[in-house]
Formats: structure tokens, sequence, C-alpha cells
């Protein structure tokens, strides 16, 4: 028998013990750190609850967002009900939150609340007001979030939604990139503005001592320098100004900051940043003395330390909060749920140029066509040198006029009475449509002269490139038949009837060609006289500055009509969070 | 091999040493966790979790608030605030609420159009929320961002402070 030797026999109770004093110091360590974690986790978990649950709020109105996009049911607001809502999104299961976390939400109320409109607030419509209860759980602990979701019917609330931000602020860094030959040099040399959140990439201002910086009248260069350049000899602000008369007759929104001198407003103004007037400039709104802005400009004033007078009281009602939440969100309108739409119920015409009606061929010739065109040039936010687009797509050419032998395709009896239009290709408009009608193309939709403004029906364009204008056409009819000046000054005023999406992406004409560096510019067309653009209607995003670039100076006008897309089957919503309150379940 | 078992090895030696310090540094250690010191750190901590606790309430309230009123701009010794109504349209109540430093004391109140009185407590916590604290002060950093810093003593601490420090987003302005 295999017998172990004394001195070893006594080793044994040694080192168990020794095993069990560490094991017992290991195990002491191990209970005080999990002790400590635990209560660091507690309030890890009180906050990620609180999070998942306002995480919950914010799911459901990008939910909302979609659906409503995605849905014909835009086109009348009363049709949004709490059901519509409530059947897609409430639930009671749990939607993980988080990659690591044990959080989750769940959404369980959406009611549409039954406010009648409030007429203090111009600007908004309490009727299209809804009430979110999400849920938010992480641990032991549960919060629930109470928002109140607000809808813009954005025609009937503003004459123009974005379209003119960059009128009302210009480009306050792009000779500065420029100059440094490239955003990321200018970045380099001005981190700590970009680092801190104070500018973005796209020049737009976040702080207001720096705007104050960039637009004071006669003020120095706020940038540091670029790498072996010297300082620029002013700021922006002694290029920029805007006085005279708003192209926007009607309430107008900006998402970038307004900057105004001795400017005339003929409706409210709200932005999602700040109201500044600049100097000791005069700025007047003619019509619903309200302007609305995220920091108003008494937050302006208080940063540049009252160097300049306050906005006049009796004009101005500017507003940190109260009613309004100043941001709004851009509306995308969705192509592919259009598509379907359109062939189920509208025209739909494919990448070839054939239509179908209810997936049934149609007979009716849309002029398909191929064409290669160069726009006018133009600077961006960031631009380091002009530039230019070129079209080269195939496009179809919906006319009522009389250019292909008096064939017109947009008559009633052509429409088939589809009130929605889908088209593959980009389009070319021209003359008054036989109903109410929305022309959707993810291309460009070319505007090539005086749109259904003979017509009382609704229009609704939208282009996902944007919506041009073309003056091809025009030149060509004024060259073959020899027009007098009385022709052409009433042929260059276009008047068009309708609410457009993405206005301003640029003018073609026949004289167009490669800028090759200098810059085009279409003023002046038409032997010294230019376009001029009246929009009755209204204009959603987009940038009316190359409008109003290549029209007369001063021309362009946006009349607001409320109305515009009141009988369509697609309606411009766009939805954000008013207010919300976040409070532990007990 | 008995004669090699004469007197102790150095082995032995070494273990027993190892014991003795184990032993004596755990009652070391014992008294230690008995003495004043810790006792005083052990209150110490509770009281910052107190505050925390405190601080983690007004954080709520304030970001709740439904409109927020005072200070618009730069910093105060005392903030203002608009509760949410209870109607499902969470718009703001008519009276105001807030907190204030008044006497080295953290305090909830509330202010009607010509006067500022103190409530009796604030959910859970009794009025006044915190008590020894210096150099309050509520800072505006911008529209939708509230500081709020102050110094406070440890009740029975003769000298040295602790920073309390949060900053609080604005969820409606």
């Amino acid at each position: 028998m295999n017998r172990i030797p004394d001195e070893k026999q006594s080793l044994i109770p040694l080192i168990v013990m020794i095993c069990f004093t560490l094991s017992l110091v290991l195990a002491l360590f191990y209970r005080v750190y999990q002790a400590d974690r635990d209560l660091g986790l507690m309030r890890v978990a009180g906050r990620q609850a609180r999070l998942a649950a306002e995480a919950g709020v914010n799911y459901a109105l990008e939910k909302m967002r979609a659906i409503v996009t995605a849905s014909d049911r835009s086109a009348d607001p009363a049709a949004l009900t709490s059901l519509f809502f409530s059947e897609n999104l409430e639930s009671t299961e749990w939607i993980k939150y988080g990659q690591k976390s044990m959080a989750a939400f769940r959404i369980i109320s959406i009611r549409r609340m039954a406010e009648g409109d409030n007429e203090r607030t111009a600007l908004l419509n309490e009727g299209l007001q809804y009430q979110v209860i999400a849920e938010g759980r992480c641990g032991g602990f549960r919060y629930s979030t109470v928002a109140v979701v607000q809808f813009y019917d954005l025609v009937k609330t503003f004459a123009v939604s974005g379209s003119l931000d960059e009128y009302y602020y210009g480009l306050p860094i792009q000779p500065w990139v420029e100059r440094s030959g490239g955003l990321e040099e200018f970045v380099d040399a001005n981190s700590e503005l970009f680092d801190s959140g104070r500018l973005t990439r796209l020049g737009v201002c976040h702080d207001p001592v720096l705007l104050h910086q960039f637009y004071k009248p006669e003020g120095e260069d706020p940038f540091n320098p670029i790498g072996g350049t010297h300082q620029l000899s002013g700021n922006y602000g002694r290029i920029y100004a805007r006085t005279g008369d708003s192209p926007c007759i009607g309430p107008l929104y900006c998402e970038s900051p307004v900057v105004m001198d001795t400017h005339n407003f003929f409706g409210p103004v709200q932005t999602a940043l700040y109201f500044y007037r600049r100097g000791t400039s005069q700025p007047r709104i003619s019509l619903g003395n309200t302007a609305v802005a995220m920091n108003s400009s008494l937050r302006i004033q208080h940063a540049v330390d009252s160097l300049e007078g306050r906005n006049p009281g009796d004009i101005l009602i500017d507003r940190d909060s109260d009613y309004y939440r100043a941001y709004i969100p851009p509306w995308r309108p969705d192509f592919n749920a259009l598509r379907e739409i359109s062939r189920e119920r509208g025209i739909y015409i494919d990448a070839d140029g054939r239509g179908f009606i209810s997936n049934a061929a149609l007979d009716v010739d849309y002029h398909p066509g191929e064409a290669q065109l160069y726009s006018d040039s133009y600077r961006g936010p960031t631009s380091v040198r002009l530039e230019q687009d070129e079209f080269k797509k195939k496009y179809i050419v919906l006319s009522s006029e009389n250019n292909f032998g008096g064939y017109n395709n947009i008559s009633g009896e052509n429409l088939r009475g589809a009130r929605i239009l889908f088209s593959e290709r980009s389009v070319y408009l021209r003359g008054d449509i036989g109903t109410d009608l929305v022309v959707v193309t993810p291309g460009h939709i070319f505007i090539t002269g005086p749109t259904n403004i003979d017509s009382n029906m609704n229009l609704l364009l939208v282009a996902g490139e944007g919506t041009a204008l073309s003056t091809v056409d025009l030149e060509r009819y004024i060259k073959e038949n020899s027009a007098n000046d009385e022709f052409i000054d009433a042929a260059r005023e276009w008047q068009i009837r309708a609410a457009v999406y993405k206005p301003g992406a640029g003018v073609y004409t026949s004289t167009s060609r490669p800028q090759k560096g200098e810059p085009v510019n279409f003023r002046r067309l038409f032997s010294g006289r230019s376009l001029k653009i009246h929009v009755h209607g209204a204009c959603i995003d987009g940038n009316l500055q190359r409008w109003i670039d290549n029209t007369e100076e001063g021309s362009l006008r946006i009349t607001h009509n409320p109305q515009a897309v009141e009988r369509l089957a697609v309606r411009p919503l766009s939805l954000n969070l008013l207010r919300q309150r976040t409070r532990p379940d007990l | 091999m008995s004669a090699h078992r004469a007197g102790m090895t150095v082995w032995e030696v070494v273990l027993f040493t190892v014991f003795l310090a184990v032993a004596g540094g755990a009652s070391v250690f014992f008294f230690f966790l008995n003495s004043e010191d810790v006792q005083y750190a052990q209150r110490k901590y509770e009281w910052v979790q107190d505050i925390n606790r405190v601080l983690d309430a007004i954080c709520l309230e304030v970001s709740n608030s439904a409109q927020f009123e005072h200070p618009f701009n730069g910093s105060s010794r005392e903030c203002f605030f608009r509760v949410a109504g209870d109607a499902g349209t969470l718009l703001p109540e008519e009276s105001q609420e807030g907190f204030a430093f008044v006497d080295n004391n953290l305090l909830y109140v509330s202010r009607s159009g010509d006067s500022t009185s103190n409530l009796r407590r604030f959910g859970s916590f009794e009025n006044p929320l915190v008590i020894n604290c210096r150099e309050g002060r509520f800072t505006r950093i911008s529209s939708d961002l509230l500081e709020i810093r102050f110094l406070a003593q440890a009740p029975g601490a003769f000298s040295g402070s602790r920073e309390f420090l949060r900053r609080i987003n604005l969820r409606n302005r």
C-alpha cells in the first residue's frame, strides 16, 4: 500500500487553512466590489429607465412620421385618428433599447386631443395635437413619459418653409472655406469653434456671441488665419445685407438663423434658431406681428451686452418658449409609397415613358425625350469653387400648350380623373392641369412657363431632385416668331399656382454651357430683361436663392394660398415634440 | 528521521510569522473599522448620497418644467419655473415654483405675483433640502441648459467642503 510520509501528512491541514484564508479574503473583496457596483448600477438603471421612456416617445414620433408619409391619410388630417396610430403603435410588448443594457420601452397610449385651434398661436394648430404615453424600464425602475406631439400642415401654415434659409442667413463661412482650399483645412484652423458645437460644418451658428461676431456690420474677421494666409479684412457682415421687402407674402419658417436689416416681412416669422436684427435697423412685420425663435433676440441682446437697442416692442413678439417649440423637422416624401399609390389609384409613367392607370396601359403620349443641360452656377455653404449641375437624363413632357400640335396630355379627359401622377423620368411641365393633381418624380420637375394659373385646380409638385426653371421653350418661341418687346415683357413673367417641394433647383436655358471657371448667370436673358417668378401657393424646402439670383432683382414672390393642397391625395405634414414630462412610476 | 525533527524548520517559522502578521493586520483593520474616522467617513458618504438624491429629484422636476422663467440669462441664487398642468396638453400652470439658496440653505419655494414663500416639503424631502451650503448658483448656460453648483459642508465638520454640480437639460425650455 502506498503510504503518505509523516512530514507530508502534517502539511495538509496547513494547505487547507491557507486556501481557506485566501478564499475568505477574496470573497470579502468580491462582496465589497459587488455591493459598490450594485449601488452604481442602481443609479445607472434609474437613468436608463428614464431615458428608455423618453426614447419610447421619440420612437413613436418617428413611427408616426413614417406612417403618415407612407399613407394617403395625410390628405385629410381629420382621418389621422387616435385609432389609426394606436393600432400601429400601441403594444404590451417591451421593445429592447440599447445594446448592452436591460432597458426597454413600450408605447401604451396615443390619443388625439380635442382642442380647438387657439387664435393666439398663429403658427400652431392645437387641433392637430396628440398625447403619447410611453413607459420605460430598467432593473427595478420604471418611468413613464407623457408627451404632446404637434402636427404641422406645412402648406396651410407657411407660405415658405425652409426654402429661404440661405436668403436670410447667407453663406457665413464660404469665403473662408474657399480661401483655405477646403472645409477640413478651415475646420482644423478653427477646431475650437466646431468642437464646442458653436458652429456646424455647414456654417450654422448656435452661439449668440459668435453670430454677432459674424454679422456685426463693419466687424473684424472672427476666424483664426489658415496656415500661410493673413486674416481677411473683415467679417461676413460687411458683405451681407438684407434690406427691402421679403419675397414671402405670408408666414415664413427658416431652419437657420434669420439675420436682417431694415427689412419688411409680410407675415409671422418662425426660426429654429435666432432672430437677429443687425445694428440699429428697424425690421417690420406688416401682418400677424409674431416672430417665434427658439432662442429669442433678447438672448442675443443679453449676450452682446445690450450694445444695440431691443426689437421694437410693438411689432415683434419673440419668445423663448410658451406654446411653441421652434424647430419643425422637414417633410420628406416617401417615394416608394407614392409610387404604390399611383400604381393603384393614379397614373404611373414608367422609365420608358409609357403611362398606366390603375395598372392598365394608357393610350396617352407623354412626349418622352432625352436632354443634356447645364444649369446656372452657384456656391454651396462650403463650396471652394463655383458649382454647376449637369442634367443628362430622360424626361417626359406634361403639356396643355400648343407645342405638340395642340395635343394636351394633362386635360381632365386624358388624366381620366387621376389625382396623382408618378413619373420615373424627370418632368417638363407647362400649361394648366385639368384636375387636382400631385405630380411626383424622383428626378427633376422643370417649370417651363406660367403653370396652372388659369385653372382653379390644386397642384402639388414633388420632385426628389428639386424643381427647376427651364426657359428653352420660351427662348425658341421668341426666336422663331421674332416676338416684339411687348410680347417678351408679358411672357417673361411666370405665374405658378402650385405648392412646390424643393424649389430653386437651378435655372436651365438654351444658352447654358459648362462654366469653365466663369460664373454662368441668366439675368437679362431676354434682350436685357430677366425672368420674373410669382408662386401662388407655398414652397417647401429646397433653396430659392438660385431663383432669386437668376431672375429680375426683387421680382420673386411667393404668395401664400393656405388652400393650395386642400383637395389633393397627399399633403405635406411634419411633426415634432412640443412638450414632455417624465416621472417615475410608483 | 526523528533526529531531523528537533526544533523548527525555516518554513515553519515563515508560516508562523505570516499568520501572526495576518492576525495582527486583521485586528488592526477591525479596530480601524470601529474608529471615529471611519464612522465619520460613513456619515459623510451617506450625506453625499442624500444630497445626490435631492439633486436627482430637483433635476427631474426642473427638466420636466413646462416653462423655465428665471434665470433667463447668466446666473442667479434662485431659479423659477412653471410646472406642467395635469391636463393632457401639459400647458404651464399659472403659479411658479422654484429653488433658492437662502441663508446657507437650499429651499423649495413658490412665487406668486408679489411674494416668495417657502413650501413645506418637496416630494419626500423636507425643506430645507440642503443645509450648510455656500456659493450656490443657478447658471443658464444656454437656452436649454441649466447648471446648479454649490459648496456644501458636511454636518459636524469644521473645515473642508465639497462641490456639487449638476447640468440639467431643459426638455421644454
